[in-house]
């Protein structure tokens, strides 16, 4: 076995088990699972390209996490292709039960990429305040002050929907 | 079973818990992802070696042959002195000349002779746009020898961008910095070795300073927007 066969053996494993996850971010960000899958790839293959050090990082899976948000946004950045936001503007009914899938991705789309990704990291990654301002290079005023009104702005889109999952 | 309504707990942390549990449930209906690690290896390899050819091909070289001291950017603006650009007539594509003509444009007159290069290493000080697709995170990832990743707090008080530095030593003649502006679309790197004038080096927060003045991050953006390989 050649260290290149070693490399890709190990990056096998940590793809294969972070991918989903990835790949659920990247739906929150994107919108479209499409681009969700390609998004999640790009990220890993960004990854394979530095796995040697990426592998010996403390933490894989949160430098796949960080890759997978910077590309989200550059790849806004760079195409100017916030589509969604187009598609999905004017008001929205308040959902029932089984919109409220395609409300959220709708509010989402609705943001700025930056604010979503914000949005996405601190609500779903659940990340600290000070680990989304490192993670998108801004202060963690920028992050509360965005979170509030981005969160404000899905709930208000959100209604009176009530939400039942199973838990404790 | 757990309730989240407008009403209820959620109302107390602003609407976070419902946002939440609609993103997991939206999360979930996701269909199965069949396994991507081939794709990505294939993919990365392709990246892998992109950047080993973009090292030769992807980066801008520019040496400025002047030699000016530690506050020359500082407040150099756009308003300097237009100077022609003298590069030889095959160095670089058209449209690297036409970068290395607005970084002429752009830098003080005293700053000297912008020119295309093939080994930066050769001259006092060079400014270095990467032009390749090749993602670095500057603080994403694990340390790398000496070099250090720190936000800078600058004179005025405001914090630099994330920038790459490796201290002086005793093989090094100076301080490398390497500035990002807007993600990964465009690297600025700022060689001050200062050594050949008799100066001191400049030290890392005074490179710094530089890297963040209104000059360079003009030319920054002038070389972000008219990068050869920029997709439309």
């Amino acid at each position: 076995m050649t260290a290149e066969d070693d490399d890709d053996d190990g990056f096998a494993a940590f793809a294969q088990a972070v991918q989903r996850r990835l790949y659920r971010t990247a739906y929150l960000l994107c919108g479209d699972a499409d681009a969700a899958r390609d998004l999640t790839q790009t990220a890993l293959a960004k990854v394979f390209q530095h796995w040697r050090r990426v592998r010996a990082a403390d933490h894989p899976e949160a430098y796949a996490r960080t890759v997978l948000t910077r590309t989200f946004l550059a790849e806004r950045r760079r195409r100017l292709r916030d589509l969604l936001a187009h598609a999905y503007a004017g008001p929205e009914p308040v959902p029932d039960q089984a919109d409220l899938r395609v409300t959220l991705l709708a509010a989402l789309a609705e943001l700025p990429p930056r604010a979503r990704a914000m949005v996405v990291l601190r609500y779903w990654e659940d990340l600290s305040v000070e680990r989304v301002a490192e993670l998108l290079r801004c202060s963690e005023s920028t992050v509360k002050s965005q979170c509030s009104r981005s969160l404000a702005r899905l709930r208000e889109r959100l209604g009176d929907a009530h939400v039942y999952t199973t838990g404790a | 079973m757990e309730r989240f309504d407008r009403d209820g707990a959620d109302a107390a942390d602003g609407g976070s818990a419902l946002v939440r549990a609609v993103m997991e449930r939206t999360a979930e209906e996701l269909p199965v992802l069949p396994d991507l690690s081939g794709a990505a290896r294939a993919e990365g390899r392709r990246r892998r070696n992109r950047a080993r050819a973009g090292a030769v091909a992807g980066v801008l070289a520019v040496a400025v042959t002047g030699l000016f001291g530690a506050n020359a950017l500082a407040g150099g603006g756009s308003s300097a002195a237009k100077v022609p650009v003298a590069s030889a007539p095959d160095a670089g594509s058209e449209a690297e000349r036409q970068i290395a003509a607005a970084l002429q444009r752009l830098l003080p007159a005293d700053a000297g002779e912008v020119r295309l290069v093939p080994n930066e290493k050769a001259y006092p000080l060079n400014f270095k746009a990467r032009l390749g697709e090749t993602p670095f995170e500057p603080c994403g990832g694990p340390a790398k020898g000496k070099i250090t990743c720190n936000e800078i707090t600058l004179p005025d008080g405001r914090t630099s961008a994330p920038i790459l530095g490796m201290p002086p030593g005793p093989k090094q003649d100076g301080v490398t910095v390497l500035h990002r502006f807007r993600g990964d679309e465009v690297e600025f790197r700022i060689y001050p070795r200062c050594r050949f004038d008799g100066s001191e080096p400049l030290n890392l927060t005074e490179a710094v300073c530089q890297g963040e003045s209104p000059t360079v991050t003009d030319i920054i953006e002038y070389v972000g927007e008219s990068r050869p390989d920029k997709k439309q």
